[in-house]
């Protein structure tokens, strides 16, 4: 070895150097002439090559079954979403095929005249037609799906506002027993409008403070204003003083302008205020669930029924399953009805005090102070939420980003070895 | 690792007169070559001759089907020598060469003796430092090999490895340490008999 300062070797080197010395060599048949023979006897076969370049088949081969491997794996793992296999209802996912034909927002104890009562099968028939002229995708199933739900909350709701019936508090419904449509009065049944698939449904709430000589017979005309045989009513009435006087109205939402309207014409208004609060998505959240779980029940009551003869356990098993099963739908269509009452009903509460009476002071939040500490401790919790995400991002992922990685690495090892044979032969020229 | 435009090639007109169809010209090329080749294929491979002579068999005949296309990017004799050492590499993995001296001598029984005159004495001296070498990283056993064969420059080696010569020069050093140690694990005292022998001037 020159370059170094190697002239004086050590012994260690010197059996190094000894053991790749040049051997004498048969010169009777020298190896390049023996490659020569071999080379004219079978000349070069054509090479089996992609890109090309010489290509070792085991490497390939390795290469292209990890590949299969790896697409059968992802396949495996997500989930099938052809249009042919999309679930009906799983999980409370919404689908046309599985819309019910009993109302969604009323049960079999509602569809008594007074309840907030609609027949689907038209809207089933509107949205499927809808669905079918449109050749929906599969993410287009979901959003017709989810509207339907919302245009059929919508449609119950309009059902109530239009029902000269006042409500009746009702119980939950027995699920294993739901109401037939034809059983809906002809007049809860809109027509199928295609815009409700876009309207939202919101709880609407009004405050309004008046100054007024008497407040007391302000008062009195306010509640007047309700009508009982809408379902209307009076929440709440703090009549009684000569200076101040309270009432809380409950009127149908669709009549909460023409109400304020009349109210300002009690006095002079100081103060008025309008909130609304967006609960379509909670709405069809609750359908979902309450439909999910009517499907177990059914389900367990089969089961029930074809395991007449099993084992008591098993079928204590059975029917404990079967009373949480009903516990959840009671719950659920309790919250539903809870909901569906508040969007049918606006919330207006009427403050009227006499001219001398000082004017309430600004709420507390009104100040900048306080709006300041209110935005610092929501942009907290936000903050402290976005991190949770993305630890749960992080951690719930960590697995399967571990695993792709690896198979990519292995992959790109396999196919780079495929690609070159000879790690330290140059590239053949083309 | 391109080399350098100052230094011309001396084996590159043989290789292209080969091409042209001179065979006349490999002869001269293979009387350069072939017994460096074959001495560093036998170091590679283990004293069975026979697969040396396989693995220059084959790499001459890749010479010879791929003469027409050398581009020359690197020098002749960097080509060939990764030729070899590829097909050395090959021959190995395929033929399961044994690692171990003791499996080595059990084949060796059965083969008849190099054709290299090399004495017996002689060969029986290195089978300890076959079997150091054959406990190394196969890395570090071809650069040691390669950096000690014949009149390998530190600069060809590089070249034949694709490595910067610094590179070169700092495995180089590891490698030799961790054969020192390797020979000093297997040999014990008698080893460091030996350095002490060496340290000497």
């Amino acid at each position: 070895m020159t370059d170094t300062s190697t002239t004086t070797q050590t012994p260690l080197e010197r059996d190094l150097a000894a053991l790749t010395a040049a051997p004498a060599l048969d010169s009777a048949r020298p190896l390049w002439q023996q490659a020569l023979a071999q080379h004219d006897a079978a000349p070069a076969p054509a090479p089996r090559s992609i890109f090309k370049r010489p290509i070792n088949q085991r490497y390939a081969a390795a290469a292209g079954l990890l590949l299969l491997v790896s697409a059968a794996i992802i396949a495996a793992i997500l989930p099938a979403r052809s249009p042919g296999a999309y679930p009906a209802v799983d999980g409370g996912a919404l689908s046309l095929a599985d819309l019910p034909t009993s109302a969604p927002f009323a049960d079999s104890s509602r569809s008594d005249g007074g309840s907030i009562g609609l027949a689907k099968d038209d809207l089933s028939r509107a949205v499927a037609a809808v669905a079918e002229a449109a050749a929906p995708t599969p993410v287009f199933e979901d959003r017709l799906s989810e509207n339907a739900s919302r245009s059929s909350a919508k449609a119950a709701l309009q059902s109530i506002q239009s029902r000269s019936e006042p409500l009746k508090p009702t119980s939950a419904p027995a699920p294993s027993s739901p109401a037939p449509a034809a059983s809906a009065p002809a007049t809860a049944t809109p027509a199928f409008d295609p815009s409700l698939f876009y309207d939202r449904l919101v709880i609407r709430k009004a405050n309004i403070d008046l100054k007024t000589s008497s407040p007391s017979q302000a008062a009195l005309k306010a509640a007047a204003l309700v009508n009982p045989a809408d379902g209307e009513f009076i929440q709440s009435s703090n009549a009684l003083s000569d200076i101040s006087a309270t009432v809380t109205l409950r009127v149908r939402s669709a009549r909460v302008d023409d109400v304020l309207a009349q109210l300002r014409a009690l006095g002079t208004v100081t103060t008025e205020t309008q909130s609304g609060e967006d609960v379509t998505d909670q709405m069809v959240d609750l359908e979902a669930r309450l439909r999910n779980e009517r499907r177990i029940e059914t389900e367990l009551i089969a089961l029930v029924e074809a395991r007449r003869g099993a084992p008591l356990g098993e079928l204590m098993s059975l029917r404990e399953n079967l009373d949480r099963a009903r516990e959840r739908i009671e719950r659920l269509a309790a919250q539903r009805e809870r909901v569906g009452r508040q969007v049918a009903l606006a919330t207006i509460q009427a403050s009227f005090s006499s001219p001398d009476t000082p004017a309430p002071t600004k709420a507390s939040e009104d100040t900048f102070l306080d709006r300041l500490a209110l935005a610092t401790s929501r942009g907290l919790e936000d903050f402290g939420r976005s991190i949770t995400k993305l630890i749960e991002i992080i951690l719930g992922g960590l697995l399967v980003w571990i695993g792709l990685g690896l198979l990519a690495l292995i992959f790109i090892i396999l196919f780079r070895r495929a690609l070159r044979p000879n790690s330290y032969e140059p590239p053949p020229r083309a | 690792m391109p080399l350098p435009p100052t230094i011309p090639d001396p084996d590159l007109p043989l290789l292209q007169r080969f091409a042209a169809g001179d065979r006349a010209a490999l002869g001269e090329l293979a009387q350069r070559f072939e017994a460096p080749l074959m001495g560093l294929a036998t170091g590679l491979l283990g004293p069975r001759q026979q697969l040396a002579a396989d693995a220059v068999q084959d790499a001459w005949l890749r010479v010879i089907r791929s003469a027409s296309t050398f581009q020359a990017r690197s020098t002749v004799k960097t080509w060939l020598y990764r030729i070899v050492i590829n097909r050395c590499h090959d021959l190995r993995s395929t033929r399961k060469t044994p690692a171990g001296p003791v499996l080595r001598l059990a084949e060796d029984a059965d083969e008849p003796r190099p054709r290299t005159e090399q004495p017996t004495a002689e060969h029986d001296r290195l089978d300890p430092l076959r079997a150091a070498l054959d406990r190394l990283k196969p890395d570090q056993r071809l650069l040691l090999l390669l950096c000690y064969h014949h009149d390998m420059t530190l600069t060809q080696a590089a070249q034949v490895l694709d490595i910067p010569v610094g590179t070169v020069k700092s495995r180089l050093h590891t490698a030799l340490e961790s054969l020192r140690k390797t020979l000093a694990t297997s040999l014990g005292p008698s080893f460091s008999a030996a350095r002490a022998h060496e340290a000497a001037p």
